[in-house]
């Protein structure tokens, strides 16, 4: 086993405190949550505060289902995150691909286009992008929902890093056996960051499945809402009802969580499926 | 010419990186289409079966009740009408780009002064009158005129949001206090305040809230009055400098903070609710929590100060868009028919929707409803001088309310608070701010 | 010219080649499959590889881009209905706004703050728990568990455990003695207290990412290091620290725009107070946009000038980068 990064023989200890300590610094607030979603509203409220629950109950869960059509909005998240998703990973990764190995003309200037769509706040580009896509045809379905979201300039830098680590005699030999240049990246480099590519899915999918502003301005129609919309209903203008709002937020954390703990052995294993190692 | 401006500086951008074509025949479409829409014939007077969109940002609890009633209208009208509504959590963001687009709702329920934000859009609904049963002398005409701009009517009221001050009859007690009586005066309430204080316990008797701009603008008219007037000249002017009313507000707030009477926190709504002070202003929404909380409240006007007696409110109401067709408009002008009007059964919503959440009323038939005069909550907050002038921190006909509420009022309020600014000086600032926003509107 | 009939002797066929037109078809064929040819090569090739990505970024990112550049010359709202043309007005009265220039600086404390942190910070501990092991695992879920909750539901929940007064964690250190600490209304507190929620929400995609990268860092550089001698802070220095550096351009240059854009976290907590002390400038630049008198036009112009300030600094860093690792 080799070790990387720092070993724990003269930082064991010490390590572990710091680390134990960040740890509760996440889970105790997030505890605090999933505990408060089976507290009263009156109990959420309440002086001295409360972190176990005094008495349990279910009515901020059968409140929540009972105030939005769960069915529906989790349906459409799922296209949204998931068609979104398929795609993000395709297109974001042949595009971090080229950016890491390939030399070609225009790539500094195409990089730092790319680039450039991180740095303006989305609130201001809102506006104009929805007309955009209005004028295409694309509003009040799936398209305008998907299309604009795909490509990412965060997730293509993201790749590039990736790729760039990979080294140069892996795509020489595959060069050699007649591969084409996207059976190359496909067969060959693309596994290769396979932790990577995980990571990017999980991201995609949480930002379109948390995604508030985007679906609610794409599509006036009621049918075409997704889960995070139905949870902010909660959210007043002028109260909260915080024991539905965490309620909520529990409901839709749920796949989240499920599809982080699966893809968490796809992390591990990214790296010894790679046979790169030793 | 509607979007002029966003298509040239579109097709701008789309020729600088070349993909002009892309946009351009979609973009002949969408246009032609909405001309056909708007050039529809006037002349069909009768009700049309149509669906119609109708948003509103009234996500919360009153939420909940608002689809019941929409589906309790889809299910009863006799016309086939459909109300499709949606509740946006991000309506302002939903509005612009509907409106840019030219593609959105025909009912829209919101703040009266979002008239003077979408006043474009918002078609003159003041034959509502002629097209359906409801009677002009009904409405309240101190709410009416809120929505109107000289003879033309914008919205129609829905709700009338007051604020009061609520206070709490156990911390009243535990201080010696009479729980039934709330204060007359603001020289009651900071003694009050000053009794009910208990910082072993974390109580605290006076729940004023720098972050809440409504509660702030609220309280500080009773003092100095309206912020901004039409001036002898007919020009809009700002009433900061020299106000001695705002004045003493912003240095009772200040001495009740340095003292220890008054939290210095933006949330007051959650410790009003958890039982931890003594008296907060604020608006009916704060019933329902209290209420859950099994908080022993009472409810009675904001005292006068300095200023004249007066109400203060904010009428919340629906509006027909330029986007609906005539077909559309009738259909709207239906649903609000039934909204203000009685069933069958004797039932009006606009009453259920009072009584259930404290709003007061804006008809004078409600008004005079044995359930309405029943109801002690609702009663409290409604103010039966139908007479008394009820604008909102400015006359309610400047359009600039918006920038005085969220620009210059914190600007009041938190440099005295954290810099320990002089009050004085600080309105002086306060007042540069002010003639710049109101000179926009003189011009 | 009829050319129905078939090429019959080589003088026709001759005839037939040198004829302009014939020509012309067949130099297009031969470009295009030249053009093909040269796209399935290994440097070509790269034009089909991005082609995907720049045609999204440009419909969906730059064309709206531009138009809310244009928009900084004038003079309109929220629906962008009536225009009118103001020149560079709206970027004097920025440089005039107090307000703007205060959320400058305020956005610049944050960026101070958050940046380090995820940068240096999350490198290290990842270099913690990269090794694969059972503990290292449960960490490395529990770091990533903020990331894949809502804005919404994280800001709700700082606002009610740090409350002044009736928050679990304020009443949870009182009780322990050491004072009332008002996270949200102390002038100098509240930008530490939005920059600690800001990163105690995405420090795990800063920590996972660079496990990841590490784990891909090829183990013979470690072989040979620990032939060298080196102990494990010397090859976490000389080996990862190397290795990594697309990761490490990548995160910095990430959180240093998403920093410089911070919005949503205060927004759902302090909204920009107290007295303005976190009023970032995309919180104030969504204030004019949308909340009050809606100045669509200067709200752009603020955008742009906060977009030329994080241009700038991304140019500086990316020819740094590329100097560096390619």
């Amino acid at each position: 086993m080799n070790s990387k990064g720092l070993k724990k023989t003269m930082l064991g200890i010490p390590v572990f405190i710091v680390l134990t300590v960040l740890a509760l610094t996440v889970v105790v607030p997030l505890l605090w949550l999933i505990l408060s979603a089976f507290k009263t509203e009156k109990e959420i409220l309440t002086y001295p505060p409360t972190f176990i629950p005094h008495n349990l109950t279910l009515a901020n869960f059968t409140a929540t289902v009972k105030r939005i059509k769960i069915i529906t909005y989790i349906k459409n998240s799922v296209i949204y995150a998931g068609v979104t998703t398929t795609l993000a990973v395709v297109v974001n990764s042949m595009a971090g691909y080229a950016y890491a190995r390939k030399k070609f003309f225009g790539k500094g200037a195409f990089f730092l286009i790319t680039l450039a769509t991180m740095m303006v706040p989305f609130q201001v580009i809102m506006v104009p992008l929805f007309l955009v896509v209005y004028k295409l045809g694309m509003y009040n379905n799936y398209l305008g929902l998907i299309i604009p979201r795909v490509a990412v300039a965060g997730s293509i830098f993201m790749m590039r890093a990736a790729f760039a680590n990979l080294p140069v005699e892996l795509e020489d030999a595959a060069r050699i056996d007649g591969l084409s240049e996207f059976g190359i990246f496909w067969r060959i480099m693309l596994p290769q960051v396979k932790s990577s590519v995980i990571c990017l899915i999980i991201l995609s999918i949480n930002g379109s499945w948390n995604d508030l502003l985007w679906p609610m301005i794409v599509a006036s129609d009621t049918k075409m809402r997704t889960l995070a919309n139905g949870l902010a209903l909660f959210v007043g203008q002028n109260t909260i009802q915080y024991g539905a709002s965490f309620a909520g937020a529990l409901i839709s954390l749920l796949p989240m969580l499920i599809l982080y703990i699966l893809g968490q052995r796809y992390f591990v294993e990214g790296m010894a499926s790679s046979g790169l190692k030793s | 010419m509607k979007r002029k401006l966003i298509s040239v500086i579109l097709a701008a951008a789309m020729t600088v990186v070349s993909l002009a074509g892309c946009g351009s025949s979609t973009s002949a479409k969408a246009s032609g289409e909405l001309a056909t829409e708007n050039g529809e014939s006037v002349s069909k007077k009768a009700d049309k079966p149509v669906t119609i969109k109708f948003w509103n940002g009234f996500t919360g609890s009153d939420g909940d009740e608002l689809v019941e009633l929409v589906d309790k209208f889809n299910s009863e009208n006799k016309y086939g009408i459909n109300v499709e509504m949606d509740i946006s959590a991000s309506l302002d963001e939903q509005l612009a780009s509907a409106f840019a687009a030219g593609d959105g709702p025909d009912l829209v329920l919101f703040s009266s002064a979002s008239r003077f934000t979408y006043g474009d859009y918002l078609q003159d609904i003041s034959d509502i009158f002629d097209k359906t049963d409801l009677k002009k002398d009904d409405f309240i005409e101190a709410y009416t005129d809120y929505c109107s701009e000289g003879d033309k009517l914008y919205l129609m009221p829905m709700e009338i949001v007051g604020f009061y001050l609520y206070w709490n009859k156990d911390l009243f007690k535990a201080a010696g206090l009479d729980p039934e009586k709330g204060p007359q005066t603001w020289d009651e309430y900071v003694e009050y305040a000053k009794k009910i204080t208990d910082a072993d316990k974390n109580v605290y008797g006076s729940g004023l809230c720098y972050g809440y701009n409504y509660q702030m603008a609220h309280t500080l008219q009773r003092f100095g009055d309206l912020a901004v007037t039409k001036g002898d000249d007919g020009k809009w002017k700002a009433n900061f400098d020299g106000n001695s009313g705002y004045a003493k507000f912003l240095d009772t707030y200040k001495s009740l903070v340095d003292s220890g009477d008054n939290p210095l926190t933006d949330d007051t709504d959650s410790m009003m609710t958890a039982g931890q002070l003594g008296m907060t202003i604020n608006g009916p929404w704060l019933t329902s929590g209290m209420d859950t909380a099994g908080i022993n409240y009472g409810i009675k006007a904001i005292p006068t100060g300095d200023a004249d007696k007066m109400s203060s409110a904010e009428v919340i109401g629906m509006a027909v868009t330029t986007l609906a067709s005539e077909d559309a408009k009738q259909a709207c002008y239906r649903f609000i028919e039934w909204w203000n009007s009685k069933d069958d059964n004797g039932e009006c919503p606009s009453e259920k929707w009072s009584l259930d959440f404290g709003y007061p009323t804006y008809l004078k038939s409600v008004l005079e409803s044995d359930a309405y005069k029943a109801n002690d909550k609702v009663m409290s907050m409604t103010n039966t001088d139908t007479s008394l002038r009820a604008d909102f921190i400015v006359d309610s006909a400047f359009p600039g309310i918006g920038k005085i509420i969220s620009d210059v009022i914190p600007q009041m309020t938190q440099p005295v608070l954290f810099d320990n600014k002089d009050s004085g000086e600080t309105l002086t600032e306060c007042q540069k701010i002010a003639d710049t926003i109101v000179g926009e509107y003189n011009e | 010219m009829s050319n129905t009939g078939a090429v019959t002797n080589t003088a026709e066929w001759e005839q037939k080649c040198s004829h302009p037109e014939y020509k012309r078809i067949q130099m297009k064929k031969n470009a295009l499959s030249k053009t093909i040819k040269y796209l399935q090569s290994a440097e070509g090739s790269a034009y089909i590889f991005i082609f995907p990505s720049i045609i999204l970024l440009m419909m969906f990112n730059i064309i709206p881009l531009l138009a809310a550049f244009g928009l900084s010359f004038f003079d309109v709202p929220i629906t962008l209905d009536s225009a009118k043309f103001i020149g560079i007005e709206n970027f004097k009265t920025a440089f005039s706004d107090a307000r703007f220039v205060n959320s400058l600086k305020v956005t610049a404390i944050f960026t101070a703050i958050e940046v380090p942190v995820q940068v240096i910070g999350a490198m290290i501990i990842a270099a913690f728990i990269s090794e694969n092991n059972l503990k290292n695992k449960f960490f490395r879920a529990i770091y990533f568990l903020p990331v894949i909750c809502s804005a919404t539901a994280i800001g709700i929940m700082w606002k009610m455990i740090l409350h002044s007064n009736v928050g679990f964690f304020t009443y949870a250190l009182s009780s322990m003695g050491l004072g009332r600490i008002n996270f949200f209304n102390d002038t100098h507190m509240a930008i530490f207290t939005v920059a600690f929620i800001s990163i105690w929400r995405s420090f795990g995609i800063s920590a996972i990412i660079y496990v990841t990268a590490i784990q891909n860092v090829n183990g013979s550089l470690y072989e040979a290091a620990k032939m060298d001698g080196a102990g494990s802070l010397r090859q976490f220095i000389d080996v990862t620290v190397p290795s990594i550096r697309p990761t490490f351009w990548f995160i910095l240059m990430t959180r240093f725009a998403g920093s410089l854009q911070i919005f949503d976290i205060i927004y759902m907590t302090t909204n920009g107070g107290p007295n303005y002390t976190t009023e970032s400038t995309v919180t104030y630049v969504y204030s004019r946009a949308f909340s009050s008198g809606s100045q669509m036009g200067y709200a752009s112009t603020m955008s742009v000038i906060l977009f030329a300030v994080i241009m700038i600094v991304t140019v500086i860093m990316n020819k740094r980068m590329n100097s560096e690792d390619m």
